[in-house]
């Protein structure tokens, strides 16, 4: 009996190895006894690796390399341009996180090596999830995504609320991959295919009518919802996000959702696409209650981490509306949102990482008081990032909304896209507090009796202001207003991702 | 150089004074940055002229020209480019904001001389101007949209410019939430159209004009109304013009007067070409506009805030405005915009200076007699009001009547209109020389006198004149200082110039005799219907605003004028029903409140409470906040219910969605 | 359909029947008492003597490490098997495969070593 070999493009799968094979480099290198190699070469190397993924996916480009063809199938790992954007958003989310965690404490209570390899696993894991055309990929991408972020929540080992965070992202999450791998089995069941052209075609004939497959479909779509903190799936963000080392809330937020929807959109929009009249009210029902459910909850919130994570569930109901569309379109604004939400939030996060380390008062909304005056450094980025989040002109935020309802107008979901707005206006109650509390507020006095206890992220030794926080949240702030005024070369790729599917 | 080139150059003057502000104001000494930020409006302004210039020198058909920097958004359904559309329109509309930003700009040089957020100020304002220059001179939706929602913006930031005030963050507030109800209004029309049209220029709209007739083109537009009344203070959404008086003077001046507020005017004169489709959606704005025209003017002639009157006053004009270009009268409108900018901005900078020598008192209950202690701001506020009254030969009277001349000759029920129109021109002139006489004729005050013996009068401790409340002059209040137009060199040089504009200004369009506005006009309005009124009815008309206008500054007069208003107190006890219902402003606020503001106030508690409580909370008892204290008993915590429970509402969601598709198959 | 489903039910019988029998194997070969034992049978010594042994024994944590990192190993290894005997049939690619899989392996070993995972604690 001869076994033909599978075939991979190697070129095509440079990004992923580069990210696996940086995880191995920086868990030996973190091995090593030198302390300045633990603490300045682990997390260079890793960033040498998250960089290397984004070099080798831009020289990927356009290739719309196919790896890993077995005889007579489709090839179970698809590098096209939607999977390369999402490898972008995850690389440079890899590279600012390994920025902002180089001098916090979890690396350091986890051990460097460990807590880098992680990382770089787990954005190994959403490439692998974005670009699967087999759900028995699909399924493997996001456990790959997951397990490591699991671990990495509990980084700071000696906080109890890290090992809260852990825990309930542990436990809930399970449940959630548990419901998508039921999901997955009963496509498979009802199609008799585990590649998403064979689904296609076995759903073809299925649509409306068949159980099986409509079941599958939804426990799929609330495997992903969960991942991607689409409400009433959403329970464990807040939490998770606050708990979690501020770093690696950073990461999850943007990474773990671009993966998610990079997923959510090429399942659906190309397996699933012939029952998109079954799945797309749905879908849209599910937005509208996730950004209400979001700005709902943001307000009132005086944790930033926990109004960034209510927050972060509103932007999930923004992004479901150019996946509910299914064109092509659709594609385009969901990947230009996400890579512009990768923007404001880091911006966002690197402020709140560096006041978690000026100041006693941890993620709590007066941590940020007064630094108008005293950071503008700090303040700008907060304010661009929270300006666009709000989605006010002249940011990325912006246009990123508009051509989301656009997607949603034109694909005859114009109450959604009118949902969109609302939201939107109501999400101006709490950003603004943000805002205000810098730019109109006095500094709240360090020293104080009432002060809460120092959390386990600040660091007395860093009380001065740290360049790598700063380059970050300047950085994205920049980036944010640069694509809010001048969108097109962005606006270029997201359509290269969008026409990636093959839809309309 | 081109008139589109001019165009640009128009815009970059101000954001280039904005960022230059914005960046190195501080280091500038004295009164600089405000020099600094006045040049960048007259730079503005001069392009403003030369690119009128170029456009005058083309033929008729080549003056709507279209400029793109670059391609903002190009994709396979939006088109969006970084364009203008210099026509006659927005060259009129770049012509007047500049020009009078210019003089508020130099009135502002002095007039906020003493105030600790001077480079502040110059920096907002001056990005105010670069937004709404945006917003006239956008070719196109999206630009449209980014104007409007950077003007709400700056206005916010204005009207919250003293940030320590209470009532002025309120107030600024309340203006960014009705601002932006109007830009959510203007967004979605504006899709409503593109959805149609499939373009999201102007002129590719308007092409296209002809075949989107249809209830989704009367959507649209009367969502681009709902953002037209938030911008333009229309009933129901103007509570927010008379608070915002709570900004600096030199803001309610250039922003609630004589540019900002009327967006909406400009909005329904662009898009008349979509209006001209949509007899439903111009028949609101008509109505609406009269509606607002009436009400705000009787709330006017009670009014006891100085400011307060000047802003109702103004949500009366723009009514006016809005009622005219909603029916048709384009160029009227446009015509009465333009003066209004001239003598309103005037008024209020008299009321800036008046309420200086007042040390920062804005009530008229307690001004009196400042004739002879003002001389200069006596003269600047009659030239205002003789403007605003409609007494010929000042601007305002041509502008007013050309209006209503136009709205009357509609026939029909628009007659109406007309009537409520020149009942309203008799208020407004009761209303406006109520003012003038209340401040300035009978018996000095305390300050008068003390101004008239050569000294301002300063307060030892301030205070905010809304409520009472004890203030210091850092940055966030109002600075020491007062200036008032007498000894102040640029406030009465931007006064002066207003005066003689209001005074003139109606020479562009005088019945019978010159054309200039409607020739130059032309060609933005050029499919648009003619009306051509019969010569009795111009007569008629003119006549009627005269006499109306003269017999109201009589009858304010008697009431006012004489015995230091004894008559206007027996009045008002007279009839204290109608009093009361008008001192609360027809009780608007109360009824949004009621409407709107306690269930939002409810949702947000639902929010905050209910929602955290059940949700996040409810599940947390010893779970978030319980860690902290529990200490040790933290794994058990974390394992105990409200994990469950979120696990349980995961299952509640799953249940439903599968539900869901059991239920489709 | 359910028909596909049959080779699943037949081994999910299978394995709850062997696990049943190897459980009760137990009491049909071990020795048997016909008469109920006293409570002082009951009693992990008949000597009298309280157990030092307490129900809730603690096993060292290093127990379960080593534990699972034999488990881990040992599975991975078990993996080779399959290839090894098919390798002629899979080719070079296999080969290379198997050499990657060995090389990860080392250096997950190199890893829990260097760690002290192995070392008793």
């Amino acid at each position: 009996m001869k076994h033909e070999a599978p075939n991979i493009d190697w070129a095509g799968l440079s990004p992923v190895i580069a990210l696996l094979g940086g995880a191995i480099v920086v868990l030996l290198a973190g091995l090593l006894r030198s302390r300045l190699v633990r603490e300045r070469a682990v997390p260079f190397l890793a960033i040498v690796a998250f960089g290397a993924s984004l070099g080798l996916g831009i020289w990927q480009w356009g290739e719309d390399a196919q790896v890993f063809i077995a005889k007579g199938s489709q090839a179970t790992l698809a590098f096209d341009e939607l999977t390369l954007m999402v490898t972008f958003i995850v690389a440079v989310a890899g590279i600012a996180t390994v920025l902002l965690s180089w001098r916090a404490l979890a690396p350091r209570e986890a051990a460097h090596g460990e807590f880098y390899a992680l990382l770089l696993t787990s954005a190994a894991g959403m490439v692998a999830m974005a670009g699967a055309q087999n759900l028995v990929t699909l399924f493997l991408g996001l456990e790959l995504l997951s397990v490591p972020l699991y671990v990495l929540c509990a980084t700071e080992m000696r906080r109890e609320r890290s090992l809260e965070s852990g825990l309930k992202y542990l436990i809930i999450g399970s449940t959630g991959s548990a419901v998508f791998l039921y999901g997955l089995a009963l496509i498979y069941g009802a199609t008799g295919g585990t590649d998403l052209r064979e689904i296609a075609t076995g759903a073809a004939g299925e649509a409306g009518g068949d159980v099986l497959l409509l079941t599958g479909i939804g426990l799929t779509i609330v495997g992903l919802g969960f991942k991607a903190s689409v409400a009433p799936f959403h329970q464990w963000t807040p939490d998770g996000y606050e708990g979690a080392p501020t770093p690696v809330t950073a990461f999850m937020a943007v990474a773990t959702k671009a993966a998610a929807f990079g997923a959510m959109l090429r399942l659906l929009d190309v397996g699933l696409i012939d029952a998109q009249p079954d799945w797309a009210p749905l879908l849209a029902i599910l937005a509208t209650i996730t950004i209400v459910v979001g700005n709902v909850g943001a307000l009132g919130q005086s944790s930033l981490k926990r109004l960034l994570a209510w927050s972060s569930v509103a932007q999930a109901g923004y992004l479901l509306a150019g996946v509910v569309v299914a064109s092509s379109l659709g594609v385009s604004a969901t990947v230009f949102y996400l890579a512009v939400y990768t923007m404001m939030n880091l911006a966002a996060f690197a402020v709140i990482v560096a006041r978690e380390r000026e100041t006693p008062w941890g993620d709590d909304i007066a941590s940020v008081a007064g630094i108008g005056v005293s950071r503008p450094a700090l303040a700008w980025p907060l304010t661009i990032s929270m300006l666009s989040l709000a989605g006010l002109p002249a940011t990325a935020g912006f246009i990123g909304k508009f051509y989301l309802i656009d997607a949603a107008v034109d694909g005859g979901y114009t109450w959604l896209g009118i949902v969109i707005v609302i939201g939107s206006m109501i999400s101006l109650a709490y950003y603004l507090r943000v805002v205000a509390a810098m730019w109109m507020r006095a500094e709240v006095a360090a020293v104080s009796a009432t002060a809460q206890p120092r959390l386990a992220g600040a660091d007395p030794e860093a009380e001065r202001p740290q360049w790598e926080l700063y380059l970050v949240a300047i950085a994205a702030g920049a980036a944010t207003i640069f694509f809010g005024v001048i969108p097109s070369p962005l606006f270029d790729l997201a359509t290269a991702a969008g026409r990636s599917l093959g839809l309309l | 150089m081109s008139a589109t080139t001019a165009a640009w150059l128009v815009l970059a003057c101000p954001l280039a004074g904005t960022i230059l502000l914005g960046l190195f104001g501080r280091a500038l000494p004295g009164r600089i940055p405000g020099l600094v930020g006045t040049a960048a409006i007259a730079g503005s302004f001069v392009f403003a002229i030369l690119a009128f210039a170029d456009l005058q020198s083309r033929g008729e058909e080549q003056r709507q020209l279209v400029s793109s920097l670059y391609d903002y958004a190009v994709t396979g359904s939006i088109d969006v480019q970084m364009s203008i559309l210099v026509d006659p329109l927005s060259i009129l509309m770049m012509l007047v904001v500049s020009g009078v930003s210019m003089l508020i700009h130099l009135y502002s040089v002095a007039y906020m001389g003493g105030d600790r957020g001077y480079v502040r100020f110059f920096a907002y304002l001056n990005f105010f101007v670069f937004s709404m220059l945006l917003l006239v001179a956008a070719g196109n939706f999206f630009l449209l949209i980014v104007g409007w929602a950077f003007v709400g913006a700056a206005s916010y930031l204005l009207i919250s410019f003293w940030y320590r005030r209470t009532t002025a963050t309120a107030a600024g507030i309340k203006a960014f939430v009705i601002n932006v109800v109007g830009d959510v209004g203007l967004t979605l029309g504006a899709f409503f159209i593109l959805k149609e049209s499939g373009t999201l220029d102007f002129l590719g709209t308007f092409k296209q004009a002809e075949e989107i007739s249809g209830a989704n083109l009367t959507a649209g537009l009367i969502l681009l109304l709902v953002g037209a009344f938030a911008k333009s203070a229309q009933i129901p959404l103007h509570t927010w013009l008379p608070d915002a008086m709570e900004g600096p003077t030199p803001v309610s001046a250039l922003i609630h007067a004589a540019t900002m507020v009327t967006a909406g005017v400009y909005l329904i004169a662009r898009m008349h070409p979509l209006f001209e489709q949509s007899a439903a959606a111009a028949d609101v704005g008509t109505i609406i506009g009269a509606v607002t025209l009436f009400v705000a003017a009787t709330i006017g002639l009670v009014a006891t805030d100085l400011k307060r009157v000047i802003a109702y006053s103004t949500m009366s004009q723009i009514g006016y405005m809005v009622m005219g270009v909603s029916a048709g009268a384009y160029v009227a409108g446009l015509f009465h915009l333009m003066t209004h900018a001239f003598f309103k901005a005037l008024l209020f900078m008299a009321a800036g200076s008046l309420i200086s020598a007042m040390g920062g008192e804005q009530s008229l209950d307690r001004m009196r007699g400042f004739r002879k202690a003002m001389p200069f701001t006596f003269l600047c506020f009659c030239v205002g009001g003789l403007a605003l009254a409609g007494v010929p030969p000042f601007s305002g009277f041509f502008s007013k009547d050309e209006i209503l001349l136009v709205v009357g000759d509609e026939g029909g029920w628009h007659w109406i209109l007309y009537v409520v129109g020149y009942v309203t021109a008799l208020m407004t002139a009761i209303y406006t020389w109520r003012m003038i006489f209340r401040a300035f004729f009978g018996d000095p005050v305390p300050e008068a006198v003390e101004l008239e013996h050569g000294h301002i009068h300063h307060v030892d401790v301030p205070v905010n004149p809304a409520t009472g409340e004890e203030e210091d002059t850092d940055v966030g209040f109002p600075g020491p200082e007062h200036h008032i137009a007498e000894r102040a060199l640029p406030m009465k040089i931007a006064m002066g110039t207003l005066a003689v504009l209001a005074t003139v200004g109606g020479v562009v369009l005088i019945p019978k005799t010159t054309t200039w506005l409607d020739t130059f006009l032309e060609p933005t309005f050029a499919d648009a219907p003619h009306h051509d009124p019969s010569d009795g009815m111009i007569w008629f008309g003119l006549a009627l605003g005269a006499a109306l206008g003269v017999l109201g500054i009589f009858i304010a007069y008697t009431i006012w004028g004489k015995a230091n208003g004894e008559i206007a107190v027996r009045l008002r006890e007279r009839m204290p029903a109608v009093h009361r219902f008008l001192i609360n402003k027809w009780y608007f606020d109360e009824l949004i409140e009621l409407l709107v503001v306690r269930p939002a106030g409810w949702f947000g508690r639902f929010g905050q409470q209910t929602f955290e409580r059940v949700f996040v909370n409810g599940t947390l008892v010893g779970g978030t906040s319980g860690i902290v204290r529990a200490g040790s008993a933290a794994v058990r915590a974390l394992q105990s219910g409200f994990l469950r429970a979120y696990a349980a509402l995961l299952l509640v969601g799953l249940g439903a969605v599968v539900l869901y598709f059991l239920l489709q198959a | 359909m359910l028909r596909t489903y049959l080779p699943a039910i037949v081994f999910v019988g299978l394995g709850t029947l062997v696990g049943a029998i190897f459980t009760m194997m137990n009491s049909w070969f071990g020795p048997k008492r016909k008469r109920t034992p006293t409570t002082f049978k009951q009693d992990p010594y008949e000597c009298g003597l309280p157990s030092e042994v307490q129900q809730g024994f603690r096993f060292g944590i290093s127990f379960y490490l080593i534990a699972m990192l034999f488990i881990l190993f040992d599975i991975e290894v078990v993996f080779l098997y399959p290839v090894a005997v098919q390798l002629r049939a899979f080719g070079t690619f296999a080969l290379i495969e198997t050499i990657v899989f060995i090389a990860l392996l080392v250096v997950a070993f190199v890893y829990v070593w260097r760690r002290g995972a192995l070392e008793w604690r």
